[in-house]
C-alpha cells in the first residue's frame, strides 16, 4: 500500500512542487494549505482510517502557524508521526523551535528533490 | 502539460497573488506607517516567493526576493522606520520582481547581474550603514544545480563549513567507525525511530558489527512500550567519511548522545567489540602496552570493591562477610551438580569395572565347582557383589551415555545446506533426539550417518519441481529418528524423495559386472549392491555425496560397532536408512550356551525364549530344512553344531537338547544347542581384528573358568539361516 504524506504549505507552488516530487517517489499525497486546515483534514483522515506516514509543514503561514500545528497534532492521536518541518535560509532558531514544538526533522527551502526524500527516509520506513 | 509546467503555471498564478497582496499591504502602509498586520503580510508574500522561486528554478528571483525579506525583518522588528520614500522604493522593487517573473515565464533571463547589482544598493542606502547580511546568504540549491542531499537540511547549523567537509572519499580503502548511541528515552515522541537510522547507516557503511545494551531494560510491569530503553555501538566499515555519518544524524544529534569516532587505526587488522567486555588489564597486556608484572603489580594495589565500601561506611564488615560466605556456597553448589571429566578417565572406569565382572564370575564358577558344599553365607554374598557389580558396570556405562540431539541438529544443517546448494527445498523433523548412545558409538556413527544424511538430500531427494509434477508437496521431508528397540538403538533416516530405482541398480550393477546373469535387484539385496565400493546409483557424482565415504564405508563402520545397516524403498515414496546399534560395545549381557565342549555366548537382547527340544515337534520343510513352532508361528532352525562344525554333535534327533529362540528385530529363528547355563556378562574385545574372517561370531571373551567361549554374531547368524534356508540341521 502506498504511504500517505501530509504537505502544508500556504504556498501552491510549494505543495505543487513538493506533491509531485512525492507522488513521482510513490507516495500518496495530502494537501493542505495552513495548520487549520490541516488539522480539519487530519480528522477526515482519521474517520476513514487512513493511516498517515509522516508530515511536512511550513512554519510561516496565515490563520494556524506551523509550530502552533505541531503543538496540536502532538495532542491528538496523530502524536507519534514524524513531523518535517519546511524552513527557509536564515531560520536558524525556527528549527529549535520547531523541535521543542516536537518537530522530527527540517528541511531548507529550497531544496532538490532527492534532499526531500533523503529527509523523509530518515524518518518512515521505505520499499 | 507536464506536472512540472502545472507546477510552473501554478507559481505564476500564486506570484501574481502574492504581488497584489505585497501592493495592497504596502498601500495600506502608506496610510499608516507602523508596525503591525501589514508588516507581517508583506514580510510573509515576499518569503513565500523567495523559496517558490528558488524551488521553480529562478535563483535571482529567489536571491533578490531574500534582501528584500531582510529589510522586511529590520520594519517588522521596529528596527528599520517606516517612510513614504521607503514604501515608494518597495513599489517600484514589486515591479521589478513581477518584471523579473514575467521574463522568466518568457524563458529569458530574469534579469542582467547590472540592474540587479544597483537595485541591492539602493536598497542598502534604506539601512543606513549597514551593509545587508543576505548578500552574502545565497541560497545553496539555486547556486549549485545538484548539492548533496544533506546539504539542504543541513545548511541553517554551519553552511560553510558544510561545503567545505564534504566527504572526501579515501582512495587507500575503507575506514571503521565505532558509532555509539544513547537515545533519550522519550525519542519516539519526536517521531523519529532509532532502527531507521541503523539501517540508513546499513545502506551506506558495512556494518561489522552492533552491540545492543539492554541493562535498562525495566521489568515488564514498569516497561512503557513508546518509551526506549536500548542504547547500541556500532561499528562500520566504509568510504564514507565522518561528515556524511554525521548527517544520518543530523536530526538527533543535538537532543541525543551520538559519538562517532575514526577507529580505523585501532581495528585495521579486525574488529575486537570484544575488547569492551573483557578485563581492561587482559586487553592492555595483549595489546603490549603492558607486561604481565605491571598488570600483577598493580592488580596487588587493586582494593577489592568490598574492602572500600567497608571502609567508606557503607556496609558494615559483619554483613559484607555474610554475604561473601552465601555467595561461596552458591558457588560451591553449583560446582557439586556439574563437573566435566576426561573420557579417558571414564573409560578407564569402565574397565576396571568389568573387569571385576570377569572376577567375579570367576569366583562364582570355582565356588561351583568345589567338592564340598559352599557356605550358604558366602554363596549369599556373592549374589549380592555380582548385583552390585551389575548395577556399577550400567551406571559408568551411563556415564559416557549422551543423547543424539547435539549429532542430529548437526545433520539438519548439512541437510539445509545440501538442499539449498542444489536449489531443493526440504523440512528436517527430528524425533527421539533425546536417545542416548555411548559416546564412542556416536563419534563412530557420525560420519556415516553424515554420508547417508547427504544421500538422502542429493540422491534420494526430488527437485521442487519434479514433486509438484508428481502430486507431492514441493517442500521435501527429511527425518530423523532414533529410538530404543529391544537391546538396540535404531536410527534412522527416513526420505520422502523419490526412492531407489531398483532397475537402475540393476542396470548398474551389470555394467560394473557384479550381477550375475538372472540375478534381480530386489529389496532383500539392494544393500549389497549399495555397499559395493564405487557404486553410486546418482548419474554423475557430486561435490557433495559422491566423495569420500561410501556406503561400503558407512557399512563397515556400523558393522565393526556391532551393529547392521538396512534400507527400504518405494519408488515414489521415499527411502529409509536404519542403523541398529548396540546401546554400548563395550559390554554385553549374553545367554551361555554349550555344543559338546564349546562354550558360545548369545547376546542377550536377541533371545526371547529357550525351551526343551522335541524332535517330534520340528517339521521338515522343503529338501532338509526344518521348522519349528514357536509362539503360534513355525520359525526356522538350525543347529549350533552344524553351524560352527562341531566334531562328533550328536543328529537332529538326540533328545535332551535346549532351543534358543531368537529375534533380531527383523527375523525370528530358533537355535539348538546341548545345553543352556547362566546368563553372563561379557566384555567383548578386538572382536573386529581377530575374529572377523569367521561368519556368525563377533568376538571371543574368556568365561570365569578360564576357557574361552565364542560370541556370537546374531545378524550375521540371521543371513547365514536366512540366505541358507535353514538347511545346516
Amino acid at each position: 500500500m502506498q504511504k500517505h504524506i501530509m504537505v502544508v504549505d500556504d504556498s501552491p507552488t510549494i505543495r505543487s512542487s513538493v506533491a509531485f516530487c512525492l507522488r513521482n517517489a510513490g507516495y500518496e499525497v495530502d494537501e493542505a494549505k495552513d495548520g487549520q486546515d490541516a488539522l480539519e483534514r487530519l480528522d477526515v483522515l482519521k474517520e476513514a482510517g487512513t493511516p498517515l506516514a509522516l508530515i511536512l509543514t511550513d512554519i510561516n503561514m496565515p490563520r494556524m502557524d506551523g509550530l502552533t500545528f505541531i503543538g496540536k497534532v502532538k495532542a491528538t492521536a496523530f502524536r507519534y508521526l514524524p513531523i518535517l518541518v519546511l524552513t527557509t535560509e536564515g531560520e536558524q532558531g525556527m528549527i529549535d523551535r520547531g523541535k521543542v514544538a516536537g518537530a522530527s526533522g527540517w528541511l531548507i527551502k529550497p531544496f532538490h528533490p532527492e534532499q526531500l526524500l533523503w529527509a523523509i527516509r530518515k524518518l518512515i520506513y521505505t520499499k | 502539460m507536464n506536472e512540472q509546467d502545472e507546477t510552473l503555471q501554478i507559481f505564476f498564478a500564486e506570484t501574481e497573488d502574492l504581488l497584489r497582496s505585497a501592493e495592497e499591504s504596502l498601500l495600506r502602509l502608506e496610510a499608516a506607517p507602523q508596525p503591525g498586520s501589514d508588516v507581517e503580510e508583506l514580510f510573509r508574500a515576499i518569503h513565500t516567493l523567495k523559496s517558490g522561486s528558488a524551488m521553480v528554478g529562478f535563483p535571482l528571483i529567489s536571491e533578490y526576493s531574500h534582501v528584500l525579506e531582510n529589510l522586511l525583518d529590520r520594519m517588522r522588528s521596529g528596527r528599520l522606520t517606516i517612510t513614504k520614500p521607503l514604501i515608494t522604493f518597495l513599489l517600484t522593487d514589486l515591479d521589478f520582481l513581477r518584471q523579473m517573473v514575467d521574463r522568466g515565464g518568457r524563458g529569458e533571463p530574469e534579469a542582467d547581474p547590472e540592474t540587479v547589482r544597483t537595485r541591492k544598493a539602493q536598497l542598502n542606502r534604506f539601512l543606513g550603514m549597514e551593509a545587508i547580511p543576505g548578500e552574502d546568504v545565497v541560497p545553496q540549491a539555486a547556486k549549485q544545480p545538484a548539492p548533496s542531499p544533506a546539504q539542504a537540511a543541513a545548511a541553517p547549523s554551519a553552511p560553510a563549513k558544510l561545503s567545505a567537509a564534504l566527504p572526501r572519499v579515501d582512495a587507500d580503502g575503507a575506514r571503521y567507525y565505532q558509532i555509539d548511541m544513547k537515545f533519550r528515552p522519550e525519542i519516539f515522541q519526536s517521531g523519529q525511530d532509532p532502527l531507521l537510522l541503523i539501517l540508513g547507516l546499513s545502506e551506506m557503511m558495512e556494518v561489522v558489527d552492533v552491540l545492543a545494551d539492554l541493562s535498562n531494560l525495566p521489568p515488564y510491569e514498569r516497561f512503557d512500550p513508546y518509551s526506549l530503553y536500548i542504547s547500541w555501538r556500532l561499528v562500520v566499515k566504509g568510504k564514507a567519511g565522518i561528515d556524511e555519518i554525521n548527517d544520518v544524524f543530523l536530526f538527533v544529534k543535538d537532543d541525543n548522545a551520538i559519538t562517532i569516532e575514526d577507529v580505523t587505526g585501532r581495528f585495521k587488522a579486525g574488529v575486537d567489540l570484544e575488547a569492551g567486555e573483557r578485563p581492561l588489564g587482559e586487553v592492555l597486556l595483549e595489546r603490549g602496552i603492558i607486561t604481565r608484572e605491571d598488570l600483577g603489580e598493580a592488580l596487588l594495589k587493586q582494593k577489592k570493591l568490598g574492602e572500600i565500601l567497608v571502609e567508606g561506611g557503607k556496609v558494615e564488615a559483619g554483613v559484607l562477610r555474610q554475604v561473601v560466605t552465601q555467595q561461596e556456597e552458591s558457588r560451591t553448589t553449583y560446582r557439586k551438580t556439574s563437573v566435566r571429566v576426561d573420557v579417558e578417565k571414564i573409560n578407564h572406569l569402565v574397565n576396571l569395572a568389568e573387569e571385576i565382572g570377569v572376577s567375579v564370575s570367576r569366583m562364582k564358577d570355582i565356588l561351583d565347582r568345589s567338592e564340598s558344599r559352599p557356605d550358604p553365607e558366602m554363596e549369599q554374598e556373592l549374589e549380592g557383589l555380582l548385583k552390585i557389580n551389575r548395577e556399577f558396570q550400567e551406571r559408568v556405562s551411563q556415564v559416557r551415555m549422551f543423547p543424539l540431539e547435539g549429532t542430529f541438529r548437526r545433520f539438519q544443517r548439512i541437510a539445509r545446506d545440501t538442499a539449498f546448494e542444489q536449489g531443493k527445498r526440504i523440512r528436517v523433523e527430528l524425533n527421539g533426539v533425546d536417545t542416548e548412545l555411548d559416546k564412542e558409538v556416536i563419534e563412530h556413527i557420525t560420519d556415516p550417518l553424515k554420508h547417508l544424511v547427504r544421500n538422502s538430500v542429493d540422491h534420494g531427494m526430488e527437485s521442487p519441481e519434479e514433486r509438484l509434477a508428481a502430486g507431492k508437496n514441493p517442500e521435501g521431508l527429511i527425518s530423523f529418528n532414533a529410538f530404543q528397540k529391544g537391546g538396540m538403538i535404531l536410527v534412522q533416516i527416513r526420505d520422502d524423495g523419490r526412492g531407489i530405482d531398483m532397475a537402475k541398480v540393476a542396470l548398474k550393477a551389470a555394467e560394473m559386472g557384479i550381477l550375475k546373469p538372472g540375478e534381480t535387484v530386489g529389496p532383500e539385496n539392494l544393500l549389497e549392491f549399495l555397499c559395493r565400493p564405487g557404486f553410486s546409483t546418482a548419474g554423475a557424482v557430486t561435490a557433495l555425496s559422491g566423495r569420500g565415504v561410501g556406503m561400503d564405508v558407512v557399512r563397515t563402520e556400523v558393522e565393526k560397532l556391532g551393529g547392521t545397516l538396512s534400507v527400504s524403498t518405494v519408488k515414489g515414496e521415499g527411502t529409509t536408512f536404519t542403523l541398529s546399534l548396540p546401546l554400548t560395545f563395550a559390554l554385553m549381557d549374553a545367554l551361555h550356551v554349550k555344543v559338546r565342549e564349546r562354550s558360545y555366548l548369545i547376546p542377550l537382547w536377541g533371545v526371547v525364549g529357550t525351551e526343551a527340544y522335541r524332535p517330534e515337534s520340528a517339521r521338515f520343510f522343503g529338501a532338509d530344512g526344518r521348522v519349528y513352532p514357536f509362539r503360534e508361528e513355525y520359525v526356522p532352525l538350525v543347529s549350533l553344531a552344524s553351524l560352527f562344525g562341531v566334531p562328533g554333535a550328536g543328529g537332529a534327533s538326540e533328545p535332551g537338547r535346549v532351543l534358543v529362540f531368537l529375534d533380531t528385530a527383523r527375523q525370528r529363528f530358533g537355535l539348538l544347542a546341548d545345553r543352556v547355563l547362566d546368563p553372563h556378562q561379557v566384555v567383548v574385545k578386538s572382536l573386529e581384528i581377530n575374529f572377523k574372517s569367521v561368519k556368525g561370531v563377533a568376538g571371543a571373551t574368556i568365561m570365569g573358568d578360564g576357557s574361552l567361549s565364542l560370541v556370537l554374531d546374531l545378524f550375521a547368524l540371521e543371513e547365514m539361516v536366512f540366505r541358507q534356508g535353514g538347511s545346516n540341521a
